[in-house]
């Protein structure tokens, strides 16, 4: 039996205090209700804290970039040692302080920063028989030329995927087609919120990989607050500032 | 009796206070990135980690009801721990962990415990996210606008081309119920596979 309305009802709250006593007996017996009750309780939980949860993601990526990979090795303990390998350490101290200003000036530039693209997910839309967690590998690692061309069999085949458009995108943005990216992401204007929201971040960068920093700006002060690339779009309009 | 010191970086984590999770960075991350280092990761690998581990924090903790049962710093050391030696494990590795170091991890110890409660909630709001994009655009939107509670049913109905508000109920039932049906199969799989 499916007790979707039942629970829905018991978690809003609009149960008679007679059916309420008698569905929390049933609880105890019940091990399925109580799982189902479980479950309607986290799909509650999932669908009012997704954009939370996505930019509290996005934030996480841009925080833990500063602290993981620019930290330098930890000190060791300091030894006493012979002049002569104390000179050989000096100078191989040097070049690496030589390297790492070298980095330093040659570091990730500010879209690297900020470009942290989310997984493709697409093998779940999967039909025919056609393996696309292929284009999702080739996505994740960054081989934009393949999951561009797989994208593009794809959308062939789901031309309504919005996600997958946008995905295109991206792969178009990565590869420095930014003319056609930015066409892909325009054609998001009507979309839903979420998508729309994703889509707008993604033309800010973009515009930010064609050195037009002036329209990234006039994109990411358009960011609603309601957005979930908000505290996003403020960091990198401070980062601009600098 | 006030709150726990630690109560804050959990709020920081709901509520996205950008200086208090640089706090939590600048206080944790090097401890984490040395782990991982003596135990065949870089810091690339530990970054991953610890940002996968606030996530658990997250899913277990904001927006629920909770009792703190252990520190902030030891809650967030022992899943990134149990995190990286499932990855280990996962790529046939886990000789290389060091078992000394995993013997001396007490299942009773409330971290633990508390731990194995962020990661499961973690690995349940990650297959409903999954499963929910395999839901028509109709129920993903229809989900949505109802949780978001910004527009009357009845124009959530018009905006969906339902006959009236009894029709959207119905629709959020059946959406609901095969989001379930959809979690059970994925979940299961996901745990014996």
């Amino acid at each position: 039996m499916d007790n979707t309305e039942r629970i829905d009802r018991y978690l809003s709250g609009t149960m008679d205090a007679a059916e309420k006593q008698n569905f929390e007996a049933e609880l105890e017996n019940n091990a399925q209700l109580a799982e189902d009750l479980a479950l309607q309780r986290d799909m509650a939980h999932f669908l009012s804290k997704r954009d939370s949860r996505s930019a509290l993601k996005t934030q996480l990526n841009t925080i833990g970039s500063e602290y993981f990979l620019s930290q330098q090795a930890e000190p060791g303990k300091v030894v006493r040692m012979p002049l002569r390998r104390l000179l050989g350490i000096v100078a191989a101290a040097a070049a690496v302080v030589l390297l790492l200003v070298w980095q330093f000036w040659n570091g990730p530039s500010l879209y690297d920063t900020f470009a942290q693209h989310p997984p493709l997910a697409l093998t779940e839309k999967s039909a025919g028989g056609t393996d696309w967690s292929i284009t999702e590998r080739a996505f994740k690692a960054q081989d934009y030329v393949s999951a561009e061309k797989q994208l593009l069999q794809y959308l062939e085949l789901h031309p309504d995927d919005l996600q997958a458009r946008l995905y295109l995108g991206i792969c178009k943005m990565e590869l420095n087609k930014t003319d056609e990216a930015k066409e892909i992401f325009l054609s998001f204007k009507d979309a839903d919120a979420s998508m729309r929201d994703f889509a707008d971040w993604n033309l800010a960068l973009n515009y930010l990989k064609a050195g037009q920093t002036a329209s990234c700006r006039e994109v990411l002060s358009r960011i609603e607050p309601t957005s979930s690339y908000f505290g996003s779009a403020k960091q990198l309009l401070n980062r601009l500032d600098k | 009796m006030g709150p726990h010191p630690d109560q804050q970086y959990f709020d920081a984590l709901c509520k996205g206070d950008q200086a208090l999770i640089r706090e939590i960075y600048s206080k944790f991350s090097g401890s984490i990135r040395h782990w991982v280092q003596q135990n065949n990761g870089e810091a690339e690998d530990a970054q991953d980690l610890f940002q996968d581990a606030l996530m658990a924090i997250y899913d277990r903790y904001c927006g629920r009801e909770f009792q703190m049962t252990s520190s902030f710093g030891a809650l967030l050391t022992t899943i990134c721990r149990r995190k990286w030696y499932d990855r280990l494990a996962q790529i046939k590795r886990e000789a290389s962990v060091r078992n000394a170091e995993f013997e001396r991890y007490e299942e009773e110890t409330p971290e633990w415990e508390a731990a194995t409660e962020a990661l499961l909630q973690q690995k349940r709001q990650e297959c409903l996210s999954k499963v929910f994009t395999m839901l028509s655009d109709q129920c993903q939107k229809l989900l949505s606008m109802i949780t978001a509670g910004e527009k009357a049913i009845e124009n959530i109905a018009a905006e969906l081309g339902l006959a009236n508000a009894n029709a959207v109920y119905q629709s959020k039932h059946r959406c609901t119920s095969r989001w379930r049906q959809l979690f059970y199969e994925h979940f299961n799989e996901e745990a014996h596979g």
